[in-house]
């Protein structure tokens, strides 16, 4: 038989699309999508409220955060740790591959799964809501920049997690992105680099998108920077 | 002059304070090879050194003349096999070798019909397209030695691919490992069981503290045991008429008598045990347990490092 050294586009083909094929048959899914379908309900709750319209927003907005926060963890996380945990990775590591593409292939094909999990709860929640919320569709789109950004800046978080401790990082992930970043992440901190949350919200409320963007940049950037780097040396 | 498949040298393997394996060198250049240890000997910290999954602290490691951690053309011509089992339990036996060969450099096309051929091979084409999860450990076990096999590599590394599986499977895993060698693959197999590697090679290398305490033929390791009182212990309902007999034979150097149980060592076992088969039939001695401690790998060790360093050398009988 033939073999080749696969390219590295192949490998992340190959593992990403074996990725997708896990996810479908995970328990992980379907807790996203529940967990997807709490802005709807908050958007259900709020729509024939006589509250103020910001207030209702804040509602949803709360209920989308949390559930942008929670998912990635869920979803790259576990994912990645199946993967390069202690009793499976050897699978993955004997192979005629670098070990990057594993995480490559893990952020190009599960944060789009991230992403449209969300969006389309925001879109929901949106269409269910605006009128009580008082929101236009440029409120929307910023939401869904903002969503997409956190997502990768979360993802990143995790990979980063899950590569310095893959038997807690999704634990260590979930801590890290429920109290402190979201501790910090409202707040205008000098860096903001970790202030991933603060970009739907900055993105939503048009409060500094640029610095949100560039804060959701510099987190993806530096956690997957690390993450690149010490997944070579994990045994 | 046979170019080494593998060649470990002077290499050291630490996990933080915790030993691995110390200033072993070693060269591989084809057959099977068994390799010998307790628990924590060493043994999986050598394979992956080989297999290219660890690198070492002190040393080289060279597999095809390349140091397999850093090179992925290296690792396409390995096939390694862990300890552990794998945790893919949701996806069918057949997508989990057809990932693996394809990326051990199959082509995607050709992978399936390489999958379906690995596991034929190892006796699971009958529930290849069942989930990992509902397999038995000795289907998980042929699965990955399926998976390992699939790409056709020229280099066999077989973690412990007998633990856990029962004794049928254990023959078949052992029939499959020796077709595989017989087609002229080199195989590093390892196992704490001696008499599972004495089913694949008489070629070992024996493991402990994560140091090479014999390296060569299995036959000559054994006669240097022999070479020893061996012991053996029974517990019987006559021990002092089965001792008298014990004590007169000339290969019997010691017999002690505690209760029912009579401990002696011989240099003969098996004309001990012939002398214990003598009693029973004719004196009627009731034998409720017959063990000898030195029949296991332990006593191999305990011989091999009691003794020194006289045995470290390259057995070469």
């Amino acid at each position: 038989m033939t073999t080749t050294m696969l390219d590295s586009r192949t490998a992340i083909d190959a593992i990403g699309r074996m990725s997708l094929t896990r996810l479908a048959r995970s328990k992980a899914l379907w807790i996203s999508a529940a967990l997807a379908a709490l802005p709807v309900l908050a958007a259900l709750l709020i729509s024939g409220s006589t509250k103020a319209p910001a207030t209702n927003w804040n509602m949803v907005h709360l209920t989308l955060r949390l559930t942008i926060l929670i998912i990635p963890p869920l979803i790259v996380g576990s994912s990645l740790a199946d993967d390069i945990g202690e009793k499976s990775a050897a699978y993955l590591w004997s192979r005629a591959l670098p070990r990057w593409v594993i995480v490559a292939a893990k952020v190009i094909y599960l944060v789009p799964v991230i992403f449209a999990l969300a969006a389309v709860s925001a879109t929901l929640a949106w269409v269910i809501a605006r009128d009580a919320a008082g929101v236009d569709v440029v409120d929307l789109g910023r939401t869904l920049v903002g969503i997409a950004a956190t997502s990768l800046a979360a993802s990143a978080l995790t990979v980063m997690a899950i590569v310095l401790a893959p038997r807690f990082g999704v634990v260590i992930a979930l801590c890290w992105l429920l109290t402190l970043d979201v501790a910090l992440g409202g707040r205008a901190m000098g860096a903001r680099v970790i202030a991933t949350s603060f970009s739907i919200a900055a993105l939503a409320e048009g409060r500094d998108v640029a610095v949100a963007l560039v804060s959701a940049a510099v987190i993806t950037i530096g956690c997957l920077a690390v993450a690149l780097k010490r997944i070579d040396r994990i045994e | 002059m046979t170019a080494p498949i593998v060649r470990v040298t002077r290499c050291s393997k630490w996990y933080g304070p915790v030993l691995g394996i110390s200033d072993i060198s070693w060269t591989l250049t084809g057959g099977v090879i068994g390799l010998l240890g307790p628990n924590g000997a060493g043994k999986s910290t050598l394979m992956k050194l080989a297999a290219g999954l660890i690198r070492p602290s002190r040393g080289t490691v060279e597999v095809f003349g390349q140091a397999p951690a850093d090179s992925p053309e290296a690792r396409r011509r390995i096939g390694y096999s862990p300890e552990h089992e794998s945790s893919y339990d949701d996806l069918t036996g057949r997508e989990f070798v057809r990932f693996l060969a394809h990326l051990a450099g199959v082509p995607k096309q050709d992978a399936d019909g390489a999958a379906v051929t690995a596991l034929d091979a190892m006796g699971m084409r009958g529930a290849m397209d069942r989930k990992i999860g509902g397999y038995s450990k000795g289907m998980r076990q042929r699965t990955k030695l399926a998976a390992t096999i699939a790409h056709d590599p020229d280099l066999l590394i077989l973690d412990e691919p007998l633990t856990g599986v029962d004794p049928i499977a254990r023959a078949e895993i052992i029939d499959r490992i020796r077709k595989i060698a017989a087609t002229g693959k080199c195989v590093i197999v390892s196992s704490h069981v001696l008499y599972e590697i004495e089913a694949l090679t008489q070629t070992i290398l024996v493991i402990y503290r994560g140091q090479v305490l014999a390296d060569g033929d299995l036959f000559a390791i054994r006669r240097l045991i022999d070479h020893r009182p061996h012991r053996i212990r029974i517990v019987c309902d006559q021990p002092r008429v089965l001792a008298a007999r014990l004590g007169a034979a000339a290969h019997v150097t010691k017999v002690e008598v505690e209760g029912t149980t009579i401990a002696a060592e011989t240099n003969n076992p098996d004309a001990c045990y012939d002398v214990i088969g003598e009693a029973v039939t004719d004196a009627g001695v009731k034998v409720e347990e017959l063990t000898s401690p030195d029949n296991n790998l332990g006593a191999v060790f305990e011989y091999l490092t009691s003794d020194g360093n006289r045995h470290r050398a390259r057995i070469t009988e």
